[in-house]
């Protein structure tokens, strides 16, 4: 078994606001192996971005609170013990993060140069004319052409896909050993998502960092995951590796999702109109007493509106959150 | 185009590493009513700089009298030399009640103005957009105590405040930069205030946070370069402020003593005018209105020129 670079233990994440305290994560567990990409996936409100945030401690405080009963270890230390000050040095160049718009996420006032060379600056210590030298190599690392006239643009003489190798080649600047990929291709169109994933897992293999890629989009996870947690309501409720996931989900929630996927086979069959899981996700300040997923769960019994589940191995390496787990040979529906 | 050049297309080199900045000073050189307000400007700034260096219209020479008193515009009067000697000469501005030539005072006013405009845009601007940035980043307590202050200052009748300070620090020209920096900043912080509240939301924020960038780093590195349009229009628009309530002052008996200035010939028109003597103050007003109506205009394209936003 390989190192494990990040471990998260029992990670809650709350947000003091008026209506009460939400509790946008609540209680997860995983980690991430050197050199592996762990998926995280969820609709929108599930946690997953704040989970994110959460590792980074990026959460804006207030009114976000990570609860002192979590840990967060990066090579054995955990950060929710450091210092501002200390935690200002290992982001960049422990952990780093590429984000969901590149159009947003590159400041509009400076070369792309002048942004790569203060990260490289502040982390490696390098001065005006090796950081220049660093930031081309950088630049055609992720593959954009021309990077020695490039090195001088603006973000918007870039275009979105450019913008986000810019992100990417930042991110990378300083060698980290996390890299957290929010939705990294969401903002993008479908050609140029694929170079992206691409390029994600191509530097993954060379520098041999660990990957959180955040995503509500099962074929990405599909495509460069190895491991896969699904979020609901702030909780993980299923781990698997990537291939069991998609063959056999053991969670309803699991299986809902990756029925509601499009298929070309079924275009223009009998069965044209697309899956969706029925009813919304809970409102976050009224979460029900048992299983959070029960009132959309096409396999619901009183057992579990009543009875809270707790995320269980299930052997081979895979965990689940339900009292009725899916069997073996579960078709997906 | 040419023939020539469509058979064989010269290919044209992209603009790369084209600065914000240079685009925008493209854009203003394209703006035909702001490049002549600017060169209004730039003719009162070279004079009261050349006013500064003492090249001519110095103190001495606009405070010692030519002639006799309250001489019309365009009168004869008899100049007295330096060897006692007089000689025939035309007034072309006229003189004041002390016999000081009205012309001199103008020209040097000129630089009292400038002076006046360029400390207190400077001042109120560097402490209006620190203590903004200060409280719309950090928020919580900080942002309570100054905006506690910002509201203190703002609901007392500004002109008493400038009346009490300028009092406090002695009528002349310490008394009146303090005066109007200390009152003119309130509206530069709350602007700046709010737009680092916006701008501190952006992606690039978070972005600059997870790669390890300091506090003062992003506020002073990253979200203030996002609000050189809104500095450049506060310095300019509390420059041409500046001017005015100068005015103000010295008609309140507040203005700079025992030098000339617009507003100290202004506020002589309470007496002069009555007696006729309408010159000394339509110099002073007219030269105010031009240079605040060509500072106004420039300022005008000026933001839209320098607004990030519009830049394309």
């Amino acid at each position: 078994m390989s190192k494990r670079v990040l471990e998260v233990e029992n990670l809650t994440t709350e947000f003091h606001v008026e209506a009460g305290i939400a509790r946008a994560v609540d209680g997860i567990s995983f980690h991430l192996e050197e050199g592996e990409t762990l998926g995280i996936v969820g609709e929108s409100g599930s946690g997953k971005s704040v989970t994110s945030l959460s590792l980074m401690r990026l959460v804006p405080c207030p009114p976000g609170v990570i609860l002192p009963s979590s840990k967060i270890r990066i090579n054995g230390q955990d950060i929710l013990k450091k210092s501002a000050r200390e935690m200002q040095k290992i982001r960049g160049s422990e952990i780093a993060m590429i984000f969901q718009d590149p159009m947003t996420a590159l400041n509009p006032v400076f070369t792309i140069g002048s942004q790569l060379g203060e990260v490289l600056k502040r982390h490696q210590n390098l001065d005006n004319n090796a950081s220049r030298k660093r930031g081309i190599e950088l630049l055609d690392l992720v593959g954009i052409p021309d990077p020695t006239q490039r090195i001088d643009n603006y973000p918007h003489q870039l275009s979105g896909g450019m913008r986000q190798r810019a992100m990417i080649a930042m991110a990378l600047s300083c060698n980290p050993k996390i890299l957290i990929a929010d939705e990294p291709t969401t903002a993008l169109d479908v050609t140029i998502q694929a170079q992206i994933l691409e390029l994600i897992s191509k530097l993954q293999k060379e520098i041999g960092m660990a990957t959180i890629l955040i995503t509500h989009d099962l074929a990405v996870v599909a495509e460069v995951c190895d491991r896969v947690a699904v979020m609901y309501c702030g909780r993980i409720v299923e781990e698997s590796n990537v291939f069991d996931l998609f063959e056999k989900p053991q969670h309803p929630y699991t299986r809902g999702l990756i029925s509601s996927i499009p298929r070309i086979e079924d275009a223009g069959a009998d069965r044209s109109e697309l899956y969706a899981i029925p009813g919304m996700v809970p409102d976050i300040h009224a979460l029900p007493d048992g299983c959070r997923f029960a009132d959309r769960c096409f396999q619901v019994e009183d057992k579990c509106r009543t009875e809270d589940t707790q995320l269980a191995d299930t052997g081979d390496g895979r965990r689940v959150s339900c009292l009725f787990p899916l069997g073996q040979g579960a078709q997906t529906a | 185009m040419t023939t020539a050049t469509l058979e064989k297309p010269v290919k044209k080199e992209p603009r790369f590493g084209e600065s914000l900045f240079t685009k925008s000073v493209r854009k203003f050189r394209r703006d035909r009513l702001g490049m002549a307000s600017l060169s209004i400007v730039g003719v009162y700034a070279v004079i009261a700089l050349c006013v500064k260096l003492g090249l001519f219209c110095s103190l001495d020479l606009t405070t010692t009298p030519v002639g006799p008193q309250h001489i019309a515009p365009g009168q004869t009067y008899q100049h007295i030399l330096a060897d006692g000697k007089t000689e025939e000469r035309v007034s072309w501005f006229g003189t004041d009640i002390r016999g000081n030539s009205v012309g001199r005072k103008l020209i040097y006013s000129i630089k009292q103005a400038f002076a006046i405009g360029i400390m207190v845009a400077f001042f109120s601007v560097l402490i209006g957009v620190v203590l903004g940035s200060i409280s719309g980043y950090f928020g919580g307590r900080v942002d309570d105590f100054l905006l506690w202050v910002y509201t203190s200052m703002s609901s007392v009748p500004y002109i008493l405040w400038i009346i009490a300070i300028s009092y406090a620090f002695g009528k002349g020209f310490l008394g009146v930069i303090v005066a109007l920096s200390s009152t003119f900043w309130v509206g530069v912080y709350f602007n700046i205030r709010a737009e680092v509240r916006r701008l501190k939301e952006m992606e690039y924020v978070l972005a600059s946070e997870s790669f390890g960038m300091t506090r003062m780093r992003i506020i002073f590195g990253d979200i203030l370069p996002n609000m050189t349009h809104l500095i450049s229009i506060f310095l300019s628009l509390n420059f041409i402020a500046a001017i005015k309530n100068e005015v103000i002052l010295a008609f309140l008996g507040l203005g700079i003593a025992g030098e000339p200035s617009w507003g100290g010939m202004i506020s002589s028109a309470r007496l002069d005018l009555i007696a006729g003597k309408w010159w000394e103050v339509t110099g002073a007003t007219i030269l105010l209105f031009i240079l605040v109506m060509a500072f106004n205009l420039f300022t005008d394209s000026l933001q839209d020129a320098f607004d990030p936003k519009k830049v394309g």
